[in-house]
């Protein structure tokens, strides 16, 4: 299976800004179930930009504009083969790396019902079962809306207002699994449809890791799903890191499109 | 108890000829030349001069001789423990040091695994702390510091009013020299350069030790910068100039903590860093003195396994020991410590500076019991080590003198060689019978001579 990924945003400041520096995660990741074909960044002329790999294996694509200006816009295109089931391979951590909880993927207030079915999956003693059951859960039992919840919202929010998005639905499985023993690491990329990039689970079954996205209530076998950056939590993997000179309100665009093409 | 040894009462014999007038001499010199250490109190600053007595800490030549070594060998191990950390983890994978205590430590920093330093040295510039057991007469190390250990500046200061206002008293005494850290500094910041100019990075004139890093960049010839005259520039860091000249930047001593170092990779408010530079350390393109992560070697959790570090890298035997730890997160430990909590001083591991330290003996029955609950629902969070009865040292103060607290801040520097200054911040108590000497704790300082 073939798929084309088209992945844009722009980002429009009110005022002008300078020295703006950049730290972008948006290379795909090597798996053993696609070959990425092509793939093509493209940003406005005039910026040097420089590739290095982080401890987790996420390509983060450095980059500096010094001169002023009012918008900063970041295009890729991608052609991905896919040839096989989804999984992966250790990475270069003692899977032991993600067991530990993660400020983001930690609660911090009494939440009944979430300790509840954390002890409710303790009966089960299942890899398999327990992430079905987790990923179940969190689908039936959350509802998928933006706005409630923010890039930096740890899992009491989604708790509390039981609303969130993919990040938030992940880093929820994440606590559930990492509870239970069960390695479980954050992913961030793409999967086939328009809007906005999107984030799973990966997990470890005792011999690799398979992945599971609580959003769609899928363990993930045949699906093309796009690997851009994977770490603990989703601090470890944003998009689009900057810093620059100026005082500034910025506006994000981001378009998405990824379709199955033969 | 007071410690006594030949070389103090040689000491005291000159001292007490001398004009006692001669002591405000001293003390006007550190308020002249700004010895000053900011606290931050109740969300003000206050800026206040460093107290300093006269009466300096002596340590016998052959006493210190064994310091040294184990300092050396110490840190040897925390070295090659943080390369270890970094890359293989063998000593995780040999079960050695249980996973979690590495993997759940906030100063443990995954996203630079597989970075390789400048000559496989991360611990550059070490800041160990110990005390003189007063049991039996040993010393024991009560902390490492290896992110930004501060403090030398002051001793290395106070040397050079003291020998001016106390000229016999070098004469009659063989005390070591001290004036050869800045040049071991920066002998080390050039032997791990990776090509450029040496940099002492501050985070501004508020920073409490402000003081300090101006010093000890004039003392090793490196250039003073804030974050704002340097520049990430492809995957190298150069310094601007006013006139647009750039120039690469081949080591740097920053005093910042990890967390400020990178609005791109740490806090992202962080005003005082660098942009990008954590990329340039990822290419090796720059010797950050010290290097990004080490908080995982100093963790009060980690310290607990220092002396098994030892055996397991250096096949030796520790030369200093460590306190005696408890550890709750081990079960019989945790068992010890509810049972013996009142006479035990507890540390909360993500806290510094004297901070989060409790002491049993102080704490009511209901603090106690609280206490002992946060224990059993995070043990990872603490360790409980026994009091030490340790030395009192003398000091001068309101016209007599007497017994104080003290530890002493041993600095250690890795470059061609492993060097321990043969000097160090001797912090004492200002009150009687209080165990915290931390400066930010409102200690005063004394000089630390090694006599022959």
């Amino acid at each position: 299976m073939r798929v084309k990924l088209n992945y844009r945003f722009d980002l429009e400041f009110s005022n002008e800004v300078k020295d703006h520096r950049f730290a972008l995660k948006i290379t795909p990741r090597k798996t053993p179930f696609y070959r990425v074909e092509e793939f093509v960044i493209s940003l406005q002329n005039n910026i040097y930009i420089n590739n290095i790999i982080d401890g987790f294996g996420n390509v983060i694509t450095f980059g500096t504009i010094n001169n002023y200006h009012k918008s900063f816009s970041v295009e890729i295109s991608a052609k991905i083969d896919f040839f096989s089931e989804y999984l992966d391979f250790q990475d270069d951590f003692l899977n032991e790396m993600y067991l530990s909880a993660t400020n983001l993927t930690t609660s911090n207030i009494y939440i009944n019902e979430y300790l509840n079915f954390k002890n409710e999956l303790k009966i089960y003693n299942n890899i398999e079962k327990n992430v079905l059951l987790a990923n179940e859960y969190i689908f039936q039992n959350f509802k998928y809306e933006s706005g409630v919840t923010d890039a930096y919202s740890s899992i009491d929010t989604i708790l509390q207002s039981k609303r969130g998005v993919c990040q938030d639905f992940a880093h929820l499985l994440i606590a559930y699994l990492r509870d239970l023993k069960i390695p479980a690491r954050y992913v961030s990329g793409f999967v086939t449809g328009e809007g906005e990039s999107h984030a799973w689970v990966e997990y470890f079954n005792g011999k690799i890791w398979l992945g599971v996205d609580p959003t769609h209530n899928r363990i993930i076998k045949n699906e093309p799903y796009i690997k851009i950056a994977q770490g603990r939590d989703a601090l470890d993997t944003a998009i689009n890191k900057g810093s620059f000179v100026g005082k500034s309100k910025q506006q994000l665009k981001v378009f998405t499109k990824m379709e199955i093409y033969n | 108890m007071t410690e006594k040894n030949p070389q103090l009462e040689q000491f005291f014999q000159i001292f007490n000829k001398l004009d006692k007038n001669r002591i405000a001499d001293l003390k006007e010199f550190t308020n002249n030349f700004g010895i000053n250490f900011n606290l931050f109190k109740d969300g003000s600053f206050i800026e206040r001069s460093f107290p300093f007595d006269v009466i300096p800490r002596i340590i016998p030549k052959d006493e210190f001789k064994v310091l040294e070594r184990g300092l050396q060998q110490r840190v040897k191990a925390l070295n090659i423990f943080l390369n270890d950390i970094y890359s293989d983890q063998k000593i995780i994978k040999d079960k050695i040091i249980p996973a979690e205590f590495v993997f759940s430590s906030k100063a443990y920093r995954p996203e630079f695994h597989g970075v390789k330093t400048s000559r496989s040295i991360r611990t550059h510039i070490s800041g160990i702390d110990l005390v003189k057991n007063s049991a039996n007469n040993r010393w024991t190390i009560l902390e490492d510091n290896l992110r930004v250990p501060s403090g030398a500046s002051y001793p290395l200061s106070i040397r050079q009013a003291y020998r001016k206002v106390y000229p016999e008293i070098f004469e009659q005494m063989n005390v070591e020299k001290i004036r050869y850290y800045p040049q071991k500094l920066a002998e080390m910041m050039n032997y791990v350069s990776t090509g450029g100019i040496n940099v002492v990075l501050t985070p501004g004139r508020y920073n409490s030790a402000f003081y300090e890093h101006a010093y000890l960049a004039k003392q090793t010839d490196a250039i003073l910068a804030v974050g704002s005259d340097l520049e990430v520039r492809d995957d190298k860091l150069y310094l601007k100039s006013f006139d647009g000249k750039r120039e690469k930047v081949g080591a740097m001593y920053r005093r910042l903590d990890d967390d400020f170092l990178d609005p791109l990779e740490f806090k992202p408010d962080s005003m005082i860093g660098v942009a990008g530079l954590s990329n340039v350390y990822r290419s090796g393109n720059i010797a950050l003195i010290n290097s990004i992560g080490n908080g995982i070697a100093d963790d009060k959790g980690i310290y607990y396994f220092v002396p098994k570090m030892i055996k397991y890298y250096l096949n030796e035997e520790p030369i200093i020991d460590n306190a005696p730890t408890y550890l709750p997160y081990f079960e019989n430990d945790m068992k010890y410590v509810l049972e013996n909590i009142e006479k035990l001083v507890i540390k909360d591991v993500a806290e510094a500076g004297g901070y989060g330290v409790l002491f049993g003996y102080k704490m009511s029955a209901v603090q106690l019991s609280d206490l002992k609950e946060v224990i059993k629902r995070e043990p990872r969070r603490f360790i409980a080590q026994e009091l030490i009865e340790f030395y009192d040292v003398e000091c001068f103060m309101n016209g007599e003198i007497v017994p104080r607290k003290s530890d002493l801040r041993c600095y250690v520097a890795y470059g061609e060689e492993i060097y321990v200054w043969t000097n160090g911040l001797t912090r004492y108590a200002l009150e009687a019978g209080n165990y915290l000497v931390n400066s930010s704790q409102g200690g005063g300082f004394k000089d630390t001579w090694i006599v022959e």
